[in-house]
């Protein structure tokens, strides 16, 4: 969720319900100080808000009728997200984004945003609820995209079950920026294991359909897996169906769980320590890679994993709800390490130690 | 509720039982839970075996039967991805002299002076003609012999015409001469490195082994040529310009080890065993020997070679790579020798010094001794389309798969084998009768049972596991 700022703002009577989004600029009269442009609101071409602390130029904000800016764009971040929708076809028991209804004007809020991001925007992410559900709002910010940032990285998270959809995938396929990757969530290789974990009739024969249109229409796909209690024990075979079955794909993801959401509400159900699979985890890594797949480890400390599946494990959790422990002060290995998302509060794996440089 | 999906069987050694499937996918089984699957009972398997019964698409849950069958039909298509695209070896005999009179030639090559079987430049150039009407994005020439370098002006008649059409064709392409080194001078130096032409030779161990049965015509050791010549020919294209093969004989039988040491002290990363072929002079010359010998050779050579990278010598033997990729990954391989259908014909065409068209070298040779039946046509007198739309290709084609084949269509190991159809012609009179007490059949299960025997064996593995990325 994006950052929030506290700021006294004199603000005109007529602010809409919502607020008003615009850019952060840097006021040219008062040094320092920032100033949101905002070309749609109809009294004033800008407004002052003082120098807030963390705000950057070319930052994108919403500001509240409440007087508090919401930071929808981090300028100085690589994961920024677009959220397409709120609502989701699946009820995922880990999911830390519980989904609710769709609000329509999200939509025209991103189109807005989209408009006002400086054109050297290097990465942007999409992602819900389920972003495929709405296939006119993907296709109507491929196009934006494709005109403002044809080199930008643009990651798009989906459960591809809507994909299933040849039509539907293909429309999106052609009017799909050229540096696009879907990062399709599968959590697991049979029916079974999988809609224990997502609660959807057919979902994964879905998502499976989906990934093989991807695939006909030669996409780039990742696959992510969220390792849980209920998966933990098939890793390795989940990995052996997807190399059988998907060796088109670039990338594949296995990931620790973020507790919060409907996996704070099911933590007895499907929170696992990492330290139980690890060893699981190391095989399959291994088998993938030495089989020429490329293969990440997410949101897993190294502290926990072996020392083997190091070089796999990525700085994964997005900068606005990555933390570290007190224990992390020590470890030498800390500016390498994922650490851990702030979201999952008190609720962190065990095993934590400060490593030493050998 | 479950059902089963086709899959083949066969009872290990050890009591447990293999299964692959169609795609390739395998498992093995303890004899209970074989003997429950196969019973229907599937409540009384474990429940991580069943859950891999069902991953590997040995089963499939009913209402999920759908996906089992689109994910099997992909990877069924994707292991037979060499179907697509059309021919892309094209050998050309330019001559069947030799400097050489090896004992198991399969050619029976003539004396270094025996002119009239060259193959004229124009023919060639016909060939090449031809050849570019392929739609192959890959255009592999090969030149043949006899030894290819003793005519190679036809060699380069062929190359000059298909770097002119690739002009305009633009497709990936690639030269390699087949010669015993021998005859190599300066003038065919500069044409291979100009030219980007690969050596593919002949070595079948120390010198000893290798001057036993590679005999030259005129006196001296084939050996000692061999050594000066191919430093030469790395020296001027580069160490890994020049790929070699070993031939087994009865002689190599109990000298594998010494065999892999000259090829690893000759600075080659790897080693090809090649059983002989019983045509030619190899059948006449008795350098025969049953597939249990072979086989052991095979197996010593291999538990040898995997020592040798414990030790840190990287080292590779090119046909157990070939049944690794096979097993152990879901792609399509291009050997022509072991593909179902036959890969004779559609991957891989012979083209006579005539222009006579043939879908294997063994065909050719039977049409030398009499029997033409295998002829695709002829590239002056007929058309492209005549030629690989030709009733022997079909033929080859339709009787040369393993699911169809007697005896194949129930074998454990068809996923990963193929068919010999002229060894199949030869023994029996019928390309598809394979006979199952054959050389050929006996070898490739004695190689499959111990390897899936081995895969259990994590340091072989570490080893082996490897060669399926070679």
């Amino acid at each position: 969720m994006p950052k929030r700022f506290h700021a006294r703002i004199p603000l005109p009577r007529s602010v809409p319900q919502d607020g008003f989004i615009g850019k952060v600029t840097r006021n040219v009269f008062a040094r320092g100080d920032n100033v949101v442009s905002c070309a749609s609101f109809p009294l004033r071409k800008c407004l002052w808000i003082g120098n807030v602390h963390g705000l950057h130029t070319g930052d994108v904000v919403r500001i509240r009728p409440d007087g508090m800016i919401v930071r929808l764009w981090d300028s100085s971040s690589l994961h920024n997200c677009i959220y397409v929708t709120n609502t989701c076809n699946f009820k995922c028991t880990m999911c830390p984004q519980p989904p609710c209804a769709d609000n329509p004007t999200q939509h025209t809020d991103n189109i807005r945003l989209l408009q006002l991001l400086d054109d050297n925007v290097e990465m942007i992410g999409i992602t819900g609820g389920e972003p495929t559900l709405f296939p006119k709002r993907l296709t109507d910010y491929f196009s934006i995209i494709n005109d403002k940032f044809p080199n930008a990285r643009v990651e798009i998270l989906t459960n591809g079950s809507p994909l299933a959809d040849f039509n539907i995938t293909k429309t999106l396929a052609l009017a799909a920026p050229f540096n696009l990757c879907w990062c399709v969530s599968l959590h697991g290789d049979t029916a079974a294991l999988a809609e224990s974990i997502m609660h959807s009739h057919n979902g994964w024969d879905k998502a499976v359909q989906g990934i093989i249109n991807l695939a006909k229409l030669q996409q780039q796909i990742e696959i992510r897996i969220v390792v849980t209690k209920k998966n933990a024990p098939y890793i390795e075979d989940i990995a052996l169906f997807i190399y059988r079955n998907f060796p088109f794909v670039s990338h594949i993801a296995f990931m620790g769980q973020e507790i919060i959401g409907e996996a704070l509400r099911n933590y007895s159900d499907i929170w696992i320590e990492p330290s139980e699979y690890v060893a699981l985890l190391d095989r399959a890594v291994m088998h993938l890679h030495t089989s020429g797949m490329n293969v990440s480890i997410y949101n897993i400390p190294l502290c926990i994993l072996p020392e083997s599946c190091w070089p796999f494990a990525r700085q994964s959790i997005s900068d606005w709800k990555q933390c570290y422990v007190s224990c992390c002060e020590k470890c030498q290995r800390r500016d390498t390490c994922c650490g851990f998302f702030s979201t999952s509060g008190e609720r962190l794996p065990k095993g934590i130690q400060a490593l030493q440089r050998s | 509720m479950f059902r089963l999906l086709p899959f083949e069987f066969k009872r290990q050694s050890g009591g447990t039982v293999l299964a692959v499937n169609e795609c390739g996918d395998f498992i093995k089984l303890s004899a209970s839970d074989f003997s429950a699957l196969s019973e229907k009972h599937f409540e009384e398997l474990p429940s991580i075996i069943l859950h891999q019964l069902e991953s590997r698409h040995f089963i499939a849950d009913e209402e999920h039967l759908q996906t089992a069958v689109a994910l099997s039909a992909n990877k069924y298509r994707s292991r037979r991805e060499y179907l697509t695209v059309s021919t892309a070896l094209h050998m050309l005999v330019v001559t069947l002299r030799c400097n050489h009179k090896c004992e198991y030639c399969q050619v029976s090559s003539k004396e270094a002076d025996a002119y009239k079987y060259d193959m004229k430049p124009d023919v060639a150039e016909k060939i090449v003609d031809l050849i570019f009407q392929a739609s192959s994005p890959v255009i592999k020439i090969e030149f043949q012999g006899g030894d290819a370098l003793l005519n190679w002006p036809t060699v380069m008649a062929a190359v000059h015409r298909a770097e002119e059409l690739n002009k305009t064709a633009k497709k990936e392409l690639e030269f390699v001469a087949c010669t015993n080194l021998h005859a190599l001078n300066d003038e065919i130096l500069a044409d291979l490195a100009a030219h980007r032409i690969m050596l593919s030779t002949s070595l079948d161990g120390p010198c000893k082994i290798h001057d036993k049965h590679r005999i030259m015509r005129t006196d001296g050791s084939s050996h000692k040529i061999f050594c000066e010549k191919l430093a030469l020919a790395r020296k001027y294209l580069g160490h890994d310009k020049v790929n070699a093969l070993m031939t087994t004989t009865v002689d190599s039988i109990d000298n594998v080890e010494a065999i892999i040491d000259e090829y690893v002290s000759m600075g080659f990363e790897g080693i090809f065993f090649r059983s002989l072929n019983p045509y030619g002079d190899a059948h006449k010359n008795n350098l025969y020997y049953p597939p249990e010998q072979y086989f052991s050779m095979f197996k010593r050579g291999i538990e040898y070679i995997v020592r040798l990278n414990k030790q840190g010598t990287r080292f590779v033997e090119y046909y157990t790579a070939l049944l690794m990729r096979r097993i152990l990954t879901p792609f399509s391989t291009g050997f022509v020798d072991l593909q179902s259908p036959s890969g004779a014909g559609v991957s891989g065409v012979i083209y006579d010094y005539t222009g006579d068209v043939y879908p294997a070298d063994e065909a050719r040779m039977l049409a030398r001794m009499g029997d033409a039946r295998f002829k695709m046509g002829n590239v002056y007198t007929n058309t492209f389309k005549d030629i690989f739309l030709s009733d022997v290709l079909k033929e080859i084609l339709h009787k040369s798969c393993v699911e169809t084949i007697p005896g194949c269509a129930t074998c454990v190991y068809r996923t990963y084998c193929g068919v010999d159809v002229f060894r199949n012609y030869l023994e029996t009179g019928d390309i598809a009768n394979v006979r199952m007490d054959g050389f050929f059949c006996r070898k490739q299960t004695q190689i499959f049972d111990w390897l899936f025997e081995k895969m259990d064996d994590p340091d072989f593995m570490e080893v082996v596991g490897k060669w399926a990325e070679v």
